[in-house]
């Protein structure tokens, strides 16, 4: 049997390329929610093994269990042509899970990280391991109804963004918003890889 | 995303023999690689987790992170077995995009997304 684009569960049977990109962003800012919305699987979720001093585990011999926590990695799917389909990442922002987000980021195109204003603290974290990590991204200030009504230059200013970086809202339940975000993502990287040729 | 303790390794050490990764020195299979079962090969797994990952890729290629969440195993796990079958024929992988560019790439993907 086929696999069918309309199925929504499986890739089609000609898709070869998979593309990453990461949604990364602090503790509950909407990062599954964003998935969702634009995914067309429901997000799906694994578990990556750690140790206590955040390593993968890699081998299971001589750990107890009291030693190895896991973290859920969320994500879904978008078939965007006959060969590409697009795996979008929910990874946690917080720095202990560096090796996890080394481990998805391999060969990823770039990030979208979500930011709550009302804990910018915590968004400072993603965007300081997004940066690590050398990956291209876009910030996207996900509006809650209690968010406080900063302006742009605030926002930048706060975030410590590079003028080049760009600086996008969005509305993580909406589908519509959501794909807005990502086809800035998009459009940014495609200049950013284009400078570097 | 709150960690919590994990309690019940037992299974999944029995499951790959305490391995997360199918040898020393084996490139660690990305979570988008794809793959797909190889029809008609002999002396199939006898692990259902194993017959599971075979079923749930037959006629189709699927990212190895789909996989681990369709039988339910930690991404390690099913990372281990996956390159198991792999290494003995069962599953091959998709040939991966090395060479592909990057930009091209990204234009499909902006007109994909336009599309949706
Ligand atoms: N009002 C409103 N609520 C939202 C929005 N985005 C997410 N939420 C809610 O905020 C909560 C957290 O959203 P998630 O998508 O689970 O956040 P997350 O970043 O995946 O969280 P973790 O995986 O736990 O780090 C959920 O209850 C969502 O329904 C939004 O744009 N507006
Ligand atoms: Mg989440």
């Amino acid at each position: 049997m086929a696999s069918r684009l309309s199925d929504g569960v499986y890739v089609r049977d000609s898709v070869q390329i998979a593309v990453k990109l990461l949604v990364v962003g602090p503790f509950g800012v909407g990062k599954t929610t964003l998935i969702g919305a634009v995914s067309e699987i429901e997000p799906l979720r694994t578990e990556q093994l750690l140790t206590r001093a955040g390593e993968i585990v890699d081998d299971l011999r001589g750990l107890p269990g009291k030693n190895t926590t896991t973290v859920a990695l969320d994500f879904g799917r978008i078939t965007l042509g006959e060969d590409i389909v697009l795996y979008l990442f929910g990874t946690p922002g917080q720095p202990r899970f560096i090796q996890i987000w080394r481990d998805v980021a391999r060969g990823a195109y770039g990030a979208l990280v979500l930011v709550d204003t009302r804990s910018l603290d915590t968004s400072f974290e993603a965007l300081g391991l997004v940066e690590t990590l050398g990956l291209p991204y876009v910030v996207a200030v996900n509006a809650f109804p209690d968010t406080p009504g900063y302006s742009a230059a605030e926002l930048r200013e706060a975030l410590d963004l590079a003028a080049a970086t760009p600086l996008i809202t969005c509305r993580a339940q909406d589908r519509e918003s959501a794909k807005n975000a990502l086809i800035e993502l998009v459009r940014h990287l495609h200049d950013a890889y284009r400078e570097h040729q | 995303m709150t960690p919590h303790r994990r309690e019940d390794l037992v299974r999944p050490f029995v499951l790959t023999g305490g391995r997360a990764r199918s040898a020393p020195g084996a490139p660690v299979l990305d979570v988008a690689a794809m793959v797909t079962a190889v029809p008609g090969v002999p002396a199939p797994p006898v692990q259902p987790e194993s017959l599971a990952l075979l079923e749930q890729c037959a006629g189709r290629y699927l990212s190895v992170v789909e996989l681990a969440a369709a039988i339910g195993q930690p991404l390690g796990i099913a990372r281990v077995l996956i390159g198991d079958l792999l290494a003995s024929g069962h599953l091959k992988a998709a040939t991966p995009d090395n060479g592909a560019d990057r930009i091209a790439i990204l234009e499909r993907m902006l007109h994909g997304l336009q599309a949706l």
